[in-house]
């Protein structure tokens, strides 16, 4: 389906950069730390928790392209056009506050990461406004320069083959045996697992922007299995590699993994491991940022070059607010289960409203 | 914007001058640690550990520029281990880092009133290795890093390691290290062991195994203990053994071991099969010698040796084979409190099966 | 005479290579010209004998009677003027104000000689000289084609410097010829010596310290990235060309790659990357792990470094800035002298240097070591623009390196690759064939493929015909 909006063919980013963004964004820093809420509640079967969660997930992406294929819009505009001045401003604000947050908590989350695994005596705020100024100076670049960092960041994915050299580790047999949890069980494992296949949502702002909307929605399905392969496979590793209770008290698994592969050149590969998060981290945080500006705009004609700052200040301070990791991480599950609803609750009722609603913005 | 961004980065950048330098030749790293009870409280086994003060010793490589090293160690008294490690480097006159340790001894009294509280703010720290081999020693540990080894330029914690991982390579023994420790302590229907480590005539040898319960010392194998051991907890390679006939002893070379468990609920036993593969050691008189007969020779003297081992693992009440994982593995609804209280009773055969080449 | 002329006369008579005689039977014609400019052997061989036996009034009929080629009839004072700065003679007589002008060029130039910068072991041995004509014509030698398009301007108002912009129609994009015309005729600039001024003029970005256009001296890479639509511009005055829209992948192929076998090309480029990769981050990792991450180190190879660096009075970081500022120099002063003293200065103080500085504990071998490897990667780079890129943009890493460790290592490189994602040559963007992905362009930036296989042309040039070769590869079957 051609494109009915009006972004300039040298603006606009390839649709199969849908599936590195939505890869980068889903699995961002939470494959880190997502093993231990997954095997708290169902164990050795997190497996399934998993892939129950990435069906749903390949349903909100479906309607998500229902959506936008329909409207041609990004969430602003289509909030804007169809609740009015008033409450669309209400949402859209709503919904900068939601980009923000998961801003500040991915700052803060990588700088926690820092100062627990490489320099323990740092200033968070050092680190974060380093951090800061480079998704400054990306988001300047604008959305193609964005797209193009979550390429090549999303290189450093295949680091984590390096976990075959521990295979004198894993103790195949911890997987089993299979099936022992109850439904509810795994339903709750599924509720806490969304948040780390979270970062979908962000399809709903940049949409606009991808050359062929449609072919973008095969690359999007592509991005969520591949996310949740690479799931799978750190999960299977983690799994074989702790005990359970083991991975109880375990709050970066990932990392520890890291921490036992070993070269004749060079031992502690978690030290590279951490540092690499960075180029993970920053194109996320520039693309949220990016999505709260484009919001700003829709909404409110805001020029982006002029809140940029602004919103870089809030998020620097907001992102200091948090007293500890532990907090951090709490807030990144509540956000993502926001995120759920925004999916799951939100953007169906938009799909109802619109399938009665004329189509205003067509040609626009 | 541009020249004020790039300011404002050379700015923070300066500023972050903060995270503090460890230049590798201006700190002291340690390489292994030993930890003892206090002397006056070291034959009070039984007393209440919190109160017990202990003995923490570091040894730390000193390179010269002539590419030799020697050792000094650091001695510190404390309560907890945490608070002991940082005020050691008040007697230091280089920052002492401790993320570079390669071994841990405990005495054996340490041991025995139970080690998770260390191995736990061990583990904590991220960025202590998690390869960090743990090991008892009989007397006193200090002394074994205040040994004077004839090491090759060796420092003497990277010589204790290299002891004890050459005996890993060598015999393909199961991993005792950190993690293996915290893996076997806190998963369940596991428990954990320990290499322990002897001086004798100015080396430092592999005396045996230390098998604990829990966090705790229960009793040691021996170093002839150590290969049914082995072989009852995992497959191996490359290994050997010595087999005694009537007449005369034998060694089966380039050994292969495979063991596989069966569980038999009903009737409260658990099978071990043991399968080996191996080459008969070359030698004139070996010429002479029936293969069968080895391969009965073989197959009663493991089970023996293996009986024995059961013997006493059953009689302390630990499980380091692991043997309740796999059965947690394969049954629902497994409860590890019943297993426990089955365990010593269960009936444990084991079945060796051999086939020996020349 | 006429009278404007005799100011003309008047008027360059300052300078004291003019000259201006009545020659002729009766001193009816006048002769002016710079004697600096002309050929003096065709002026007295040639054209003196004739203008002597000259005979009529009217200039029309000297013009007539004058039996050269380059001859034409000027009246306007200033292009008689322009005439004479690039070595022209005008004839008059006495009476009218149009004369007649005469090329009498003065045409030496050194020779065409192999290629300096980007020489090559084998492949044709002619480069570019500082004559705009002679390039042109080893351009159209290897293109011989009417496709073949030369714009010729002039740039600079006062050295009046000839320029010709050259592209294939009907492969090269027009979008990409507009915006290089464009550019160059926005050029407002007194006196253009080389091609690199204009190339700072119209750069993309100014602040970038990346290369935006190539740079070459070698006729055959100009036809080769004309073949593939790009844009040359070849300056007179200039023995090298830039071409344009230009990606980091050309940066990686020395033109010799094309004359080897494709396993040799393709390892050699690979081999390029890498060491480029090595000279930017070898010795910022060094000061890193020696500065924060000693764990990284294995035990068994922390005793060497130790020992080796026991007796040094720097940390790192500082111990790193004194070697690389040496080599620096070194190469520098290398550059600046003569050939042969350049050469006994490298090795003197390459050895001299190196070995007291270890002996004076000044540095440790092993950082010797790995700055001089360091140093030997960034030479490996085929463009000399480049390779001066990659020998600065180490600082910033090295200072990185010492604030925050491996952290600060990737930062930096994060700004790097931002700064490359945003960088543009002529609007194509300059991380291609990375950023945007193009599979296809790899068979000619990070390896080569057999030259029959390399059928298509980069899609970074965006050509207008993609396939170079005239018939297709038969599918299975046909």
């Amino acid at each position: 389906m051609p494109s009915h909006h009006s972004i300039q063919a040298n603006q606009q980013i390839p649709s199969s950069s849908a599936l590195y963004i939505i890869f980068g964004t889903q699995v961002g820093l939470d494959y880190l730390t997502f093993q231990r809420k997954l095997t708290q509640a169902v164990g050795q079967d997190a497996w399934i928790a998993l892939l129950i969660t990435a069906l749903l997930i390949h349903l909100a992406i479906w309607w998500m392209f229902t959506l936008l294929n329909r409207q041609q819009a990004d969430l602003a505009t289509i909030n804007k056009r169809l609740l009015g001045t008033w409450i669309g401003a209400l949402f859209n604000t709503a919904l900068i506050v939601y980009f923000l947050l998961i801003c500040m908590m991915s700052i803060r989350l990588y700088s926690e990461i820092v100062r627990i695994w490489i320099f323990p005596t740092i200033h968070i705020w050092v680190l974060e406004l380093i951090l800061l100024l480079l998704s400054y100076y990306l988001v300047s670049g604008g959305l193609r320069v964005i797209a193009g960092f979550f390429m090549f960041s999303q290189l450093f994915i295949v680091l984590n083959g390096i976990f075959y050299f521990l295979r004198n580790y894993y103790h195949p047999t911890n997987l089993l045996p299979i099936m022992t949890h109850t439904i509810p069980e795994i339903s709750q494992a599924v509720w806490s697992i969304i948040p780390s296949f979270m970062g979908v949502e962000a399809l709903l702002m940049f949409y606009p922007y991808l050359n062929n909307g449609k072919k973008a929605q095969r690359w999007s399905h592509g991005a969520n299995a591949i996310t949740m392969t690479v799931y799978l496979i750190i999960l299977v590793f983690t799994l074989m590699f702790f005990s359970q209770e083991q991975l109880k008290d375990e709050m970066w698994p990932t990392l520890t993994l890291f921490k036992f592969v070993e070269f004749p050149f060079m031992e502690r590969v978690e030290f590279i491991g951490a540092t690499f998060q960075l180029s993970r981290v920053t194109p996320i945080l520039s693309l949220y940022l990016w999505s709260a500006l484009q919001t700003s705009k829709q909404q409110f004609r805001f020029s982006k070059r002029r809140m940029l700052p602004v919103y870089l200040v809030i998020v620097f301070i907001g992102s200091l607010m948090f007293h500890d990791v532990q907090q951090v991480l709490k807030s990144y599950s509540i956000i993502g289960q926001v995120g759920f609803v925004l999916l799951f609750v939100y953007v169906p009722l938009l799909i109802i409203v619109t399938r009665w609603l004329p189509v205003k913005g067509k040609g626009l | 914007m541009k020249p004020f961004i790039v300011v404002l980065l050379m700015v923070t950048l300066l500023t972050s001058c903060i995270a503090k330098t460890e230049v590798i030749e201006d700190i002291y790293m340690a390489l292994a640690m030993a930890v003892d009870f206090k002397p006056t409280h070291d034959d009070e086994a039984s007393l209440d550990r919190s109160r017990k003060g202990i003995d923490l010793t570091l040894s730390v490589p000193l390179y010269t520029a002539d590419h030799k090293v020697e050792s000094i160690s650091f001695k510190e008294s404390g309560i907890t281990l945490k608070e002991t490690i940082s005020s050691i480097n008040h007697k230091s006159d280089q920052y002492l880092s401790i993320s570079k340790l390669g071994a841990v001894l405990f005495s054996e009294n340490v041991l025995r009133s139970g080690i998770g509280e260390y191995a736990e703010t061990l583990n904590a720290d991220p960025l202590i290795s998690g390869r960090l081999i743990l090991a008892m020693t009989e007397g006193r540990a200090e002394h074994i890093l205040q040994g004077d080894f004839r090491t090759n330029n060796q420092p003497v914690g990277r010589y204790l390691c290299n002891i004890v991982e050459n005996n890993f390579k060598t015999f393909d023994l199961p991993r005792m290290n950190l993690h293996q420790f915290i893996y076997e302590w806190k998963g369940i229907g596991m428990d954990p062991v320990m290499p322990i480590i002897e001086i004798s005539e100015k080396k430092a040898t592999l005396a045996g195994i230390a098998i604990l319960k829990d966090d705790s010392y229960m009793g040691k194998l021996t170093v002839e203990e150590i290969v049914p051991f082995t072989w009852m907890k995992k497959n191996t390679r490359n290994g050997s053994y010595v087999v005694r006939l009537p007449e005369q002893n034998t060694t089966i070379q380039d050994s292969t071991t495979r063991v596989r468990y069966k569980y038999l609920p009903n009737h409260n036993q658990f099978n071990i099969y043991i399968r080996v593969e191996g080459k008969l050691t070359k030698s004139d008189l070996s010429k002479s010698i029936e293969l069968s007969e080895v391969r009965n020779a073989i197959n009663k003297q493991f089970t023996n040796q293996c009986e024995t081992v059961i013997a006493k693992l059953q009689k302390w009440g630990t499980d380091p084979l692991g043997l309740g994982n796999v059965v947690r593995s394969r049954v629902r609804n497994w409860d590890e409190r019943i297993w426990k209280e089955q365990y010593p009773s269960l009936n444990i055969k084991i079945i060796v099966d051999s086939t020996i080449r020349r | 005479m006429g009278k404007q002329f005799d100011e003309l006369v008047n008027f360059h008579s300052k300078s004291s290579d003019f000259v201006s005689v009545a020659i002729a039977v009766d001193e009816s014609i006048f002769i002016s010209y710079y004697e600096t400019m002309v050929d003096s052997k065709s002026l007295l061989q040639d054209l003196f004998p004739v203008i002597v036996r000259l005979n009529g009034d009217k200039i029309e009929d000297l013009y007539a009677s004058l039996p050269f080629p380059g001859k034409q009839i000027v009246t306007d004072t200033n292009e008689q003027t322009q005439l004479l700065m690039i070595g022209y003679i005008l004839l008059s007589n006495r009476t009218e104000e149009a004369c007649i002008a005469v090329q009498a060029v003065r045409t030496e130039s050194r020779s065409i000689n192999a290629p300096e910068v980007e020489f090559s072991v084998i492949g044709p041995k002619d480069a570019l000289i500082e004559q705009l004509d002679t390039n042109i014509m080893q351009i159209r030698r290897r293109l011989p084609v009417p496709e073949l398009r030369v714009t010729r301007m002039e740039i600079g108002s006062l050295s009046k410097t000839k320029c010709a912009v050259m592209h294939l129609e009907g492969i090269a994009n027009p979008l990409n010829l507009d915006y290089m015309m464009k550019r160059l005729n926005k050029i407002d600039m007194d006196v253009i010596t080389d091609s690199t001024n204009i190339i700072q003029i119209i750069v993309d970005n100014k602040y970038s310290l990346f290369p935006q256009f190539l740079e070459t001296e070698r006729p055959d890479r100009l036809a080769h990235v004309l073949s593939f639509g790009g844009i040359a511009v070849l300056v007179d005055g200039s023995s090298q060309a830039f071409t344009g829209p230009v990606t980091i992948g050309q940066f990686l192929v020395a033109y010799e790659d094309y004359y080897l076998s494709w396993h040799l090309g393709s390892f050699f480029r690979i081999l390029r990357i890498l060491s480029i990769l090595f000279s930017i981050f070898a010795t910022p990792v060094y000061i890193a792990i020696l500065t924060y991450h000693y764990h990284i180190i294995p035990t068994l190879l922390i005793g060497p470094i130790i020992s080796s660096r026991i007796n040094l009075p720097f940390p790192p970081y500082l111990e790193v800035i004194f070697m690389e500022l040496t080599i620096e120099l070194l190469r520098e002063a290398g550059a600046r002298l003569p050939t042969k003293i350049g050469q006994t200065i490298g090795i003197v103080g390459g050895i001299v240097i190196g070995t007291a500085a270890v002996q004076a504990a000044l540095t440790s071998n092993i950082l010797l070591t790995i700055v001089a490897l360091s140093a030997l990667a960034s030479f490996a780079v085929p463009i000399f623009h480049f390779s001066n890129t990659i020998r600065v943009i180490r600082y910033p890493f090295i200072l990185s390196a010492q604030m925050l460790g491996l952290v600060g290592i990737v930062v930096c490189a994060s700004f790097l690759l931002v700064h490359l994602l945003r960088l543009k040559s002529l609007g194509t963007p300059y991380l291609q064939p990375f950023y945007p992905l193009r599979f296809q362009d790899w068979q000619d930036s990070v390896f080569r493929v057999p030259t029959a296989s390399f059928n298509k042309r980069p899609g970074a040039f965006r050509p207008l015909r993609k396939d170079r070769t005239r018939t297709k590869k038969p599918d299975i079957d046909e």
